[in-house]
């Protein structure tokens, strides 16, 4: 009797253990609490099982909650989101826009205005780098057709506006895109902002 | 022949699944209405009224994520049988999302009973 309590105790640790392996983007105590909430629900089931007199109550149990690395899995899915609303990384908070286009607009949103918003940005970084290197053909052009950023093959008469100043004004324009990106992107992902709300609302 | 019907007999399941993984927050939020639940209750509680037979390691994560999204909230119990048990109840936020997801399903599904008559008319 006490070596089938001791075999059982074993096999939900090594269970819980495989879990927690699969949580490490959670701080200790959320780790602890979703451990814990899962130690409980399997020792429900087993008494469960053993009352409907299955020989093995805990193993019954453990096969019933599942693979505890797909387990693992969908509680990491949870968090990617949350934390992508905390980051600033670019490519995070736009790989969570992408996974969110599958549930709906607010998504859809994200992910498009995230993909407009770095390029934007990108576009402005590169023309900064192509006036340091090829200072005649990039800048603020002005001309018979109107006014162009960036790069121009064949000037008709064009004149450049920003000279120099072209360079700065580039890379401010491509941090004040990059930023403003990636906070509308913050507020977007999270999981309870007040745009969340509105599109949820309009979807 | 053959392999054709296991397909359109995948495809049913698939579909079925599809569906049922749709209603899951909804399914989830609404036995909450009434009392706090926690975990294997909620099971129980889908399996008995609804006849759903959720896998017991989707329900946790999804719990998690109610409650990020402010829809839940959860407080630890003890419990008589010695195991301290972790109970979910709606917010505020929660119980407007749920009546507004009802309202969404009551129109959603008399659309497509209506679109279904004319299909059971025909089958009987």
């Amino acid at each position: 009797m006490i070596a089938a309590t001791v075999h059982s105790t074993d096999a939900i640790s090594a269970y819980l253990q495989r879990v927690q392996n699969g949580l490490k983007q959670f701080d200790a105590a959320t780790q602890q609490e979703i451990l814990s909430e899962m130690q409980v629900h399997i020792r429900e089931r087993a008494d469960e099982f053993e009352q409907r007199g299955s020989s093995a109550p805990v193993e019954d149990a453990l096969l019933a909650l599942g693979d505890p690395t797909v387990l693992a899995q969908q509680f990491a899915e949870v968090s990617v989101q949350q934390r992508a609303s905390r980051s600033f990384s670019p490519w995070l908070l736009l790989r969570t826009a992408a996974r969110m286009m599958i549930l709906g607009a607010r998504g859809m949103v994200a992910f498009f205005v995230g993909l407009i918003g770095y390029s934007t940005a990108l576009a402005f970084f590169v023309g900064a780098f192509g006036k340091l290197f090829y200072p005649d053909r990039f800048g603020l052009w002005v001309g018979p057709h109107g006014v162009a950023w960036g790069s121009l093959s064949n000037l008709h008469g064009e004149r450049e506006l920003a000279g120099g100043s072209f360079l700065y004004l580039s890379l401010i324009l491509a941090f004040v895109a990059g930023s403003l990106t990636t906070l509308l992107l913050r507020w977007l992902v999270r999981p309870t902002g007040w745009i969340g709300h509105l599109l949820r609302r309009l979807r | 022949m053959y392999i054709a019907m296991e397909g359109n007999s995948n495809h049913g399941e698939r579909w079925e699944a599809q569906l049922r993984k749709g209603c899951l927050d909804l399914v989830i939020l609404a036995v909450l209405w009434e009392e706090r639940l926690y975990g294997l209750e909620i099971l129980r509680r889908l399996e008995q009224i609804a006849g759903l037979d959720l896998a017991e390691g989707t329900l946790y994560p999804i719990l998690m994520r109610l409650k990020q999204e402010g829809l839940l909230e959860s407080t630890w119990v003890e419990a008589e049988t010695g195991h301290p048990r972790k109970y979910y109840r709606l917010t505020r936020v929660g119980r407007q999302r749920t009546g507004k997801m009802c309202q969404s399903w009551e129109e959603f599904s008399q659309g497509i009973s209506r679109l279904l008559a004319p299909v059971k008319e025909s089958d009987r």
